[in-house]
């Protein structure tokens, strides 16, 4: 190829792309790639929302069974009256010594998780000592236990059961995944009811 | 400007038939992407569903439980006559120490079956289904207690409209349906259990 080193004009026979044809070039190829790199990007965020969505759902599943099998076996403890809604459930262990659950407060300690979190605590010796239940960055947002009856069918009270409501428990649990990016956090929300199978009757 | 002929290139068959490879591979690719949320979300709704049905079957199973101890019979609160298919009122207030069905529904279709959320301070998010004022969700919750008759050819369970007659009822099969509606189509999960009159 002849080439000209004094800016003298090209002939019109030589192969090559003028300015214009590279800026339209150049611009197609940019506004590619931004599109690609939008798409991964979006990809990529919806990603990770769908595996944090599958931890919260996970957890929220595997507290759920525990708080149920643990309310169903045991009897309510009624050393203090259920209040109509608490965070707190108290059960009877065959031992006479208490379990509990309950939600900490945001960024206790025991849950050793962040700052922002708070976790589902269990408890199997009165309130001795608490192990978190539920897992990493899983934020406990709400944790409500309705207990009824508030007084035990089962004790005498003046010589008669003070009811024959056999006890039942619900749960209303919110979990929160806590990701970095407020975007990529999932939120879930369950509620289920058990009754006890404790007959003492 | 002008070009020779000479120049190398791509023709415009080979430009689409790259356009096309491209296009395939995103379609895919996004396609899985979706589909995988799709499953997410329904993963999400089944964790819901699994355990308001879960709750239809307990609060059953809590009557029967109580008529133990009042010493009535075992279905008492289960049934109207012969129609079975009830909605429970719970709605967690502190006024409600025990569980009532309530038998006006007939189908899941029925207002009383729309599940709601209560905004109450004192039950905040509630899942109720005995607060017409609550907002409702997308779920819809049905429980049929379907008698179990003892009969000489074994056990028979019933439906709406039909009675055991002269054949004891010996328990009754809880049917806790939930159906949800998410993104344009309908979903239905349905638990069952038998619970027998064993005391």
């Amino acid at each position: 190829m002849k080439i000209s080193l004094i800016g003298g004009k090209r002939p019109k026979t030589a192969p090559g792309f003028s300015l214009m044809e590279m800026l339209i070039v150049v611009t197609l190829f940019s506004l590619s790639m931004l599109i690609v790199a939008q798409t991964f990007t979006s990809f990529n965020q919806l990603h990770r929302k769908i595996a944090n969505r599958a931890i919260v759902s996970q957890d929220l599943r595997f507290a759920m069974e525990l708080l149920v099998r643990a309310a169903r076996n045991r009897p309510i403890s009624y050393a203090t009256t259920p209040a109509p809604r608490s965070s707190v459930l108290y059960l009877m262990q065959a031992s006479g010594v208490e379990m509990q659950f309950k939600r900490s407060v945001v960024g206790e300690a025991l849950c050793a998780d962040l700052p922002t979190v708070a976790c589902l605590l269990l408890s199997t010796d009165g309130g001795t000592t608490w192990v978190p239940i539920t897992g990493k960055r899983i934020n406990v947002e709400q944790f409500d236990v309705y207990v009824r009856p508030d007084v035990s069918p089962f004790e005498l009270s003046g010589g008669a059961y003070p009811n024959d409501t056999q006890p039942f428990v619900t749960f209303n649990i919110r979990m929160r995944y806590m990701a970095e990016r407020v975007k990529e956090q999932e939120t879930l929300q369950s509620q289920t009811t058990v009754s006890s199978r404790v007959y003492f009757r | 400007m002008l070009r020779t002929h000479r120049l190398p290139g791509q023709t415009l068959i080979e430009l689409l038939i790259a356009s096309a490879v491209i296009v395939t591979g995103l379609f895919a690719a996004s396609s899985l992407v979706f589909s995988n949320l799709q499953l997410s979300d329904r993963d999400a709704d089944e964790v819901v569903a699994v355990n308001l049905a879960r709750e239809g079957v307990e609060l059953a199973k809590q009557v029967r439980d109580s008529n133990w101890l009042g010493g009535l019979s075992f279905d008492q609160g289960l049934r109207t006559g012969t129609d079975y298919s009830a909605t429970p009122r719970w709605n967690g207030s502190a006024a409600v120490q025990s569980v009532v069905f309530d038998f006006t529904a007939n189908d899941i279709n029925a207002t009383q079956a729309i599940v709601r959320r209560s905004t109450d301070l004192a039950t905040p998010d509630f899942y109720t289904q005995s607060d017409p004022t609550a907002p409702v969700t997308p779920w819809r919750r049905l429980v049929i207690f379907h008698p179990i008759c003892d009969t000489a050819g074994g056990l028979t369970y019933l439906n709406d409209g039909l009675d055991c007659g002269a054949d004891p009822t010996v328990g009754i099969r809880v049917e806790s349906r939930i159906e949800w509606l998410r993104k344009g189509r309908t979903s239905v999960r349905t638990i069952y259990e038998d619970l027998f009159d064993w005391r």
